[in-house]
């Protein structure tokens, strides 16, 4: 049973079809990625899974539905986000913002835990524990926006677009994180602009334009398809 | 007289600070200027006159339920009415105001236009550093400085505190944490109410109760959050303290009729020089 099915899911603002009627599947500890351009609707969609924008269809977490769930009930169900933007906390510190992350957590225990591995996936975060989330650069501020997230214990963590903006250099030592992430059988929800990146993460890949899946399936699959290849992978 | 200004300066800044804070709260925490704030402070006066005076309760009694009242007064203007208009600040402005007044006519609808006393914990004088004051006002100053250090406490402590603090930096982020932002909000509102509540029932006994009390504690309040800098909770302590050392040096220096045009003129030289407050981050966050 798949870990997230979305069924049908329309999002609108106002007069404007957002999402329409986008249906997809993340298999547990899979990296499923969602590509596509600029608009495409891609963070609404995510925005949508997590409850953050109302919308129409289904949304299945662990075989149920939680399109009646309150978004600040999914972190203790085991469904983190890590936003657009990261909206860290600009005036709490580096352990401040990795100490909201577990917000919803008892374990203090596992919690110690999972903040050393945090320090061992992003070693720079260790060496500012006490710097002010709001001073940092930008790779630095996605490394503890994904750190944040990791603390919350996720089984389904949804990535948005955590390249952006960043040099290439830093890019690499995202992804190379967000691998060990998927490593440890966490599963991923991944929206990237990035294609190259996700691709070299992801084992099912969905294409949304404009609001519709424009392809979808296996790496390989889409690779075959020199279609799809040049119109949306953008690597023809 | 250098002793008179600090420990009189204290007491008010004290006084102003838990008045003050509250106000403060609810602009970090949800953007809100809660013109209301005022009006904490004089129904919890009122309730204490109900409570003590009029039904002859014991004091302790009577306050705790004068504070009491005064959180559910609170809770319930923010449910039927801010939660309503938040979304437009103007709107919460003018609502709250009108609140403010229809709330002054009630009380004196219901109690009368004169002024009212009402009974203090403690009686008789008290000299520090060879400076008589009332006992009252020393336990004003007590119970404030212990808020304001439990306030501290509380925000850096506990869980609950710490969500409000997220919640005030990112209430979309605070979300994805797992924070109930209403829930934050209403916790807020709570404890800005009984801040400024704890204000009218330890401070009434020294000043006198009457229905248009709440105005010219709301317009401090709003000066010192404004001087130490919007949603900075220690920059209004500060700014407390220092309203507090500056009306008393101006009352025993200048005289008691200048003390507010002069904290006024302060608040306006500093935000000339630095227009986000002594404390203050600038606020495109």
């Amino acid at each position: 049973m798949p870990i997230l099915e979305v069924g049908g899911l329309s999002v609108s603002y106002g007069s404007a079809l957002i999402l329409d009627e986008v249906s997809l599947e993340v298999e547990f500890s899979q990296c499923v990625a969602v590509l596509g351009p600029n608009g495409a609707g891609k963070t609404t969609l995510l925005r949508a899974i997590s409850r953050m924008v109302p919308s129409r269809g289904s949304i299945r977490y662990d075989g149920k539905e939680i399109t009646s769930t309150s978004p600040h009930r999914l972190p203790g169900m085991g469904v983190v986000h890590c936003p657009e933007n990261r909206h860290l906390f600009p005036e709490f510190t580096v352990m401040e913002n990795l100490e909201m992350g577990a917000f919803t957590r008892r374990d203090k225990k596992a919690m110690g835990e999972d903040l050393e591995r945090c320090f061992r996936i992003f070693p720079v975060l260790a060496k500012r524990k006490g710097q002010l989330a709001g001073t940092m650069s930008g790779g630095e501020q996605q490394m503890l926006a994904i750190a944040r997230a990791m603390m919350g214990k996720p089984r389904l963590l949804l990535l948005d677009e955590p390249s952006i903006g960043l040099a290439q250099v830093v890019k690499e030592q995202i992804f190379q994180a967000v691998r060990e992430i998927k490593g440890l059988g966490v599963t991923l929800l991944l929206v990237e602009q990035d294609t190259t990146m996700a691709l070299g993460i992801a084992d099912q890949v969905y294409i949304l334009k404009q609001g519709r899946i424009a392809a979808s399936g296996a790496l390989e699959e889409l690779f075959r398809d020199t279609r799809i290849k040049d119109l949306y992978l953008g690597m023809g | 007289m250098g002793y008179d200004i600090l420990i009189n300066g204290s007491i008010n800044g004290a006084f102003y600070a838990l008045l003050a804070l509250g106000f403060c709260l609810m602009f970090g925490v949800a953007r809100l200027v809660n013109l209301y704030h005022g009006s904490y402070y004089m129904l919890a006066a009122y309730f204490t006159y109900l409570f003590a005076v009029l039904l002859r309760w014991p004091l302790l009694l009577a306050v705790a339920a004068s504070l009491s009242g005064v959180v559910a007064v609170a809770i319930l203007v923010d449910r039927v009415c801010v939660n309503r208009v938040r979304q437009s600040s103007i709107a919460v402005m003018i609502c709250t105001l009108g609140l403010a007044y229809f709330t002054q006519y009630l009380v004196r609808i219901l109690f009368g236009p004169r002024y009212l006393s009402i009974p203090a914990f403690v009686s008789g004088n008290a000299g520090i550093l060879g400076v008589v004051i009332p006992s009252t006002r020393l336990l004003a100053f007590g119970v404030g400085i212990g808020l304001i250090l439990a306030l501290w406490a509380f925000i850096g402590k506990t869980r609950a505190g710490r969500s409000i603090m997220a919640v005030a930096q990112d209430p979309e982020a605070a979300t994805y944490m797992g924070i109930n932002t209403a829930a934050a909000f209403t916790m807020a509102t709570g404890i800005s109410a009984f801040l400024a509540g704890v204000a009218g029932t330890v401070v009434a006994p020294f000043l006198s109760v009457d229905p248009g009390m709440w105005l010219l504690p709301l317009i401090k309040a709003f000066a010192i959050v404004i001087l130490g800098g919007l949603g900075s909770l220690w920059g209004s302590v500060l700014a407390a303290f220092l309203l507090g050392y500056l009306e008393t040096g101006v009352s025993l220096l200048l005289s008691t009729n200048v003390r507010e045009i002069v904290f006024l003129a302060v608040v306006l030289l500093v935000l000339i020089i630095k227009p986000s407050g002594l404390l203050g981050k600038s606020l495109t966050a």
